[in-house]
């Protein structure tokens, strides 16, 4: 048997080495090699704070009374973590981001920075947590007691009330003790205790092991094997049927909701989180020692039911089955779990609560009443410090009070879920400021407070029982007699486990109210812009957002709050890092928006964003949100959507040119082609006349029987032939000029009419060979036309020479007329020949072509005529074109020019 | 620009639908199919088959978790 001295001993030397290694933890920390203190284990390790006193011992009595019931606890946190890929990876990203101390610093800091919502949630977190502690009072108290009395007694729990209020109390001061000593020492910038956390973890192993030792005496030592273990086991034991209805369903959410928004889980899975890759490993190793802590609770149940006296108190079986195995060994490793569960979990929820209370009630009180004196540097440091250790005592006093005047009632047992229950009225805001942008204070505010009253009413305050402050009259009939009130069955929902009850509308009219009053509001600018870094936390970089809110300070006065708050060296170390990231050198910093927004992050590190925000608004001015900007940074699926529209620009436009390209490559081939048919065809109408001529000179050269005529002949023709050579290069040469506009023209003014009677004379004398008659019809005097003399006159003469040349008719004649119509001056020149054909019209002015060749004449033109007056007229700025033939069935050419301006 | 997410889309997706499975899997009318009173190597079925999910899921949750891994381990930020 053990004395009670021997356990004392024992759990003074724990205690001791719990100091120890949050003494060297925090040293190390200090001097900068944390090490394997900033390991991914340790920080799963301390998140099994989770793990009370309440499920160390009450898991194994809650299997013992309702079978597989006690699973819940544990597997809500799973489906929790193992979705940390959902959601507790934003919360630890935006706790980064914005420098977050603690959920009511979240809260607050999401819904632009109020005051008011952190007070609340900080409230909410004390009077849920209070009974909290004095559960874990009891637990260590009743623990120690079982423990140490010796005798058949122990088995059933033999209250000395007095002992235990006495132990209750020691044990509260020596956790405020080590809390103040190692939670307190500075007011850390992100507010990070390493040596506590380092103490934490090993509390966490001594649980596991000692929970694991007493599940392994109880199947192998007790029981003798896994499958005996069961065998002793009735089936009614695991209550399997009625376990998995509503009660299971909440449990579950609730203690996954729990896991993340409990303060002092919020502490250590957020806050204390040094780099969010630790999250990755927590996923599944926290589960995992869910799972193994978990793994024996049945056993044990199970082994306690058979083996114990039939009222032991099942919630202590963790302890009483060691000793009744005469086990002491195990007994006090036991014993040393639960107390490690009890003060891990007292020391964390202290911290946490003390920063809400000192950054959120505190410093707003202090600010407002100015208790604080704007003079001194240093002085808010130490007032933070002051007021968190106050803060720790109040608590644990809070607690120990609560466990003196509610010890023995029905109240502590159930405090769990209660507490659970409480801290889940954040969960609605919390969850839906993460991902809703329409979320505003005012509908945070509404929905948490409605949530807290009826959370207070239907579960918190029946629960102290009896008489204490909800009387057994409003129990049963209702607040004042009205039977839709009563705590447990409002609006006549009756027949419903209490909790299932209480959970439903709480969090239903929270979430109710939270939705529709955030939407009957505008969200203000700091609101919107806070909204915006929340919910797009994954998609914006820190700096992109620092430069949003447009304010001005002083930065003199900057630096008096930094030093206030910060300390003399600390705020000079960072404003001179800040000068030189500005570039100034030696000068004090610009305090632009950039700046100050970073400063005002800092300070939140140690105050709270609401404090930090109300410091500095009170030195700086002109503070507005450029919108402009923020939907800038928060729109970028705008931004993607504008890029990819100038991409598509983009690329239609290539594909533009592309197309152009593949024309112009079509337009150099055609002409390529063009070009090589002109040569065929130049080289054609050469070898004719050079046939001729080489022919003849033959037969002038063989010189044999040629009388003088003959010869004189055949020199004539083999002259002919020469010149028509000599026109048809000079033709094609003048061509050629013309297509590629090689020469210049001197364009003159002169009278067109002149070159008309010109081309008429001259061509008077071909028509006189000819039986052609050669008319003048109307005639437009005094028109004048710039355009060079001889061309025009080439032009007139190549037509009327082409008009009479292939007239067939057997009165032919040609008629040349003149007139002014619509500013331009026009020639007609008509025949009654045989025509243009329709199939001809198209290709008259193409090079080559005889558009007579239908006909049979006696000279053979070279076919390039038409083609040169064609390129005169256009290079005159007029126009050469066929017009449609006449009554006579005989051509019409139309010269067209602009006449000049009138000077 | 922020940092490329790790990991495929698709285990990405199959992290965030991961909680959704668990719930499925834990939760009535699911876990009810498994209340009869039989027993598997001595073991409770339903017993079994809660502690055989669970661990199921924890490997899941692992094997998932190293995949999602930053594409580059950087150091922790300058603040610290």
């Amino acid at each position: 048997m053990l004395s009670a001295n021997v356990v004392l001993v024992t759990a003074l030397l724990y205690v001791a080495l719990l100091f120890t290694v949050a003494f060297l933890g925090d040293r190390r920390s200090r001097n900068g090699r944390p090490g394997w203190l900033q390991s991914p284990v340790v920080y799963t390790l301390s998140i099994s704070i989770y793990c009370t006193s309440w499920t160390f011992y009450g898991a194994v009595g809650s299997a013992a009374r309702s079978g597989l019931e006690f699973a819940t606890i544990y597997v809500g946190p799973t489906v929790a973590f193992i979705g940390w890929w959902v959601l507790l990876r934003k919360i630890v990203r935006i706790a980064h981001a914005q420098g977050i101390t603690s959920i009511a610093d979240m809260v607050s800091s999401r819904y632009g920075k109020s005051t008011t919502l952190a007070a609340l949630v900080t409230l909410i977190a004390v009077v849920s947590t209070t009974p909290y502690i004095a559960l874990q009072l009891k637990a260590v108290a009743t623990s120690f007691q079982v423990i140490s009395n010796s005798g058949p007694d122990t088995l059933t729990e033999m209250h000395n009330a007095g002992s235990e209020y006495q132990i209750g109390f020691w044990i509260a001061a020596g956790m405020a003790v080590f809390t103040i000593l190692f939670g307190t020492r500075n007011v850390d910038a992100k507010e990070r205790h390493h040596g506590v956390v380092a103490a934490i973890a090993l509390e966490a192993v001594v649980k596991l092991v000692a929970l694991l030792a007493v599940g392994l005496l109880a199947v192998f030592g007790v029981a003798g094997g896994a499958e005996q273990i069961f065998e002793l086991a009735s089936p009614e034991i695991l209550h399997a049927q009625d376990a998995f209805g509503p009660r299971w369903v909440v449990l579950t959410l609730l203690s996954a909701g729990a896991v993340i928004c409990l303060p002092r889980q919020f502490q250590v899975t957020v806050v204390e989180n040094v780099d969010e890759s630790h999250l990755r490993t927590a996923a599944w190793l926290f589960p995992l020692y869910l799972f193994l802590l978990s793994l024996f609770v049945l056993p044990i149940a199970i082994a306690g039911l058979n083996f114990l006296p039939a009222d032991a108190n099942p919630d202590m079986f963790v302890l009483t089955l060691p000793i009744w195995a005469s086990r002491h060994d195990v007994a006090l490793l036991s014993f040393l779990g639960g107390f490690s569960a009890a003060t891990s979990m007292v020391i964390v929820a202290c911290i946490a609560l003390s920063t809400m209370i000192s950054n959120h009630i505190v410093m707003p009180l202090a600010m407002r009443l100015r208790w604080v004196s704007r003079s001194a540097s240093g002085e808010i440091r130490r007032f933070l410090l002051v007021s968190r250790r106050i803060s720790i005592c109040v608590m644990l006093g809070l607690g120990f009070a609560y466990f003196r005047l509610g010890g023995d009632s029905e109240a502590l047992a159930s405090i769990g879920l209660i507490a659970f229950a409480g801290a889940a009225q954040v969960l609605p805001c919390l969850i839906g400021g993460l991902f809703w942008r329409q979320a505003n204070t005012a509908g945070a505010f509404a929905g948490l407070l409605a949530g807290t009253v009826l959370w207070a009413y239907t579960l918190f305050l029946p629960s102290f029982g009896g008489d204490l402050v909800v009387s057994r009259q409003v129990l049963d009939q209702g607040l004042f007699g009205i039977a839709l009130l009563r705590p447990q069955a409002l609006f006549g929902m009756t027949g419903v486990d209490p909790l299932v009850h209480a959970i439903f509308w709480s969090l239903s009219v929270n979430t109710l109210l939270f939705v529709v009053v955030s939407l009957c509001r505008e969200p203000h600018p700091l609101e919107r812009l806070q909204s915006a870094l929340f919910v797009d936390v994954f998609r914006t970089s820190a700096e992109a957002t620092d430069g949003l809110l447009r304010r001005s300070a002083a930065t003199h006065d900057l630096s008096v709050i930094a030093q206030r708050i910060l300390g003399v060296e600390e705020a000079q170390r960072l404003f001179r890092q800040a000068a030189r990231q500005q570039g100034r050198g030696d000068e004090p910093p610009l305090a632009d928006n950039a700046f100050i927004t970073r400063l005002e992050r800092t300070l939140a590190g140690s105050i709270g964003g609401a404090s930090a925000h109300a410091m500095i608004s009170q030195v700086v001015t002109g503070e507005t949100i450029s919108l402009n900007e923020l939907v800038r940074i928060a729109d970028e699926t705008q931004r993607i959507r504008e890029y990819s529209r100038q991409l598509k620009d983009k690329s239609r436009q290539l594909e533009a040119a592309a197309r152009e390209l593949g024309q112009a490559n079509e337009r150099l081939r055609r002409q390529d082609v063009e070009k090589d048919h002109f040569l065929s065809q130049v080289s054609h109408e050469v070898r004719t006349p050079m046939t001729s001529i080489r022919s003849f000179s033959e037969i002038l050269l063989d010189g044999r029987g040629l009388d003088a005529e003959r010869s004189q002949r055949f020199l004539r023709i083999i002259h002919d032939e020469s010149l028509r050579l000599t026109r048809l290069l000079d033709s094609t040469l003048e061509l050629n000029l013309l297509e590629h506009g090689e020469a210049p023209w001197q364009l003159a003014r002169i009278t067109p009419e002149h070159a008309l009677d010109q081309a008429i004379d001259v061509c008077q004398g071909l028509a006189d060979g000819t039986r052609v008659r050669l008319e003048s019809g109307e005639r437009a005097h005094g028109a004048e036309v710039m355009a060079e003399a001889d061309r025009l006159s080439q032009v007139f003469i190549n037509l009327i020479a082409n008009a009479i040349k292939y007239n067939t008719h057997p009165a032919p004649w040609v008629r040349v007329s003149s007139r002014i119509r619509q500013g331009q001056y026009e020639v007609r020149i008509e025949d009654n020949g045989p025509g243009i054909r329709a199939d001809e019209r198209d290709l008259i002015f193409s090079k080559f072509r005889r558009g007579w060749s239908h006909t049979q004449t006696a000279t053979p033109g070279a076919g390039l005529g038409l083609a040169i007056s064609w390129q005169i007229m256009r290079r005159l700025g007029g126009d050469l074109a066929l017009g449609a033939n006449n009554p006579n069935g005989g051509a019409v050419f139309r010269v067209t020019l602009p006449l000049a301006d009138r000077r | 620009m922020k940092p490329p997410d790790p990991g495929t889309p698709r285990l990405r997706d199959a992290a965030a639908l991961l909680p959704a499975l668990a719930l499925f899997l834990l939760m009535p009318p699911v876990i009810t199919l498994f209340t009869e009173t039989r027993t598997v190597g001595g073991v409770p079925l339903i017993v079994a088959y809660l502690f055989g999910v669970w661990l199921a899921l924890i490997v899941a949750a692992a094997l998932l978790a190293r995949r999602l891994a930053p594409p580059t381990v950087a150091p922790p930020a300058s603040r610290d």
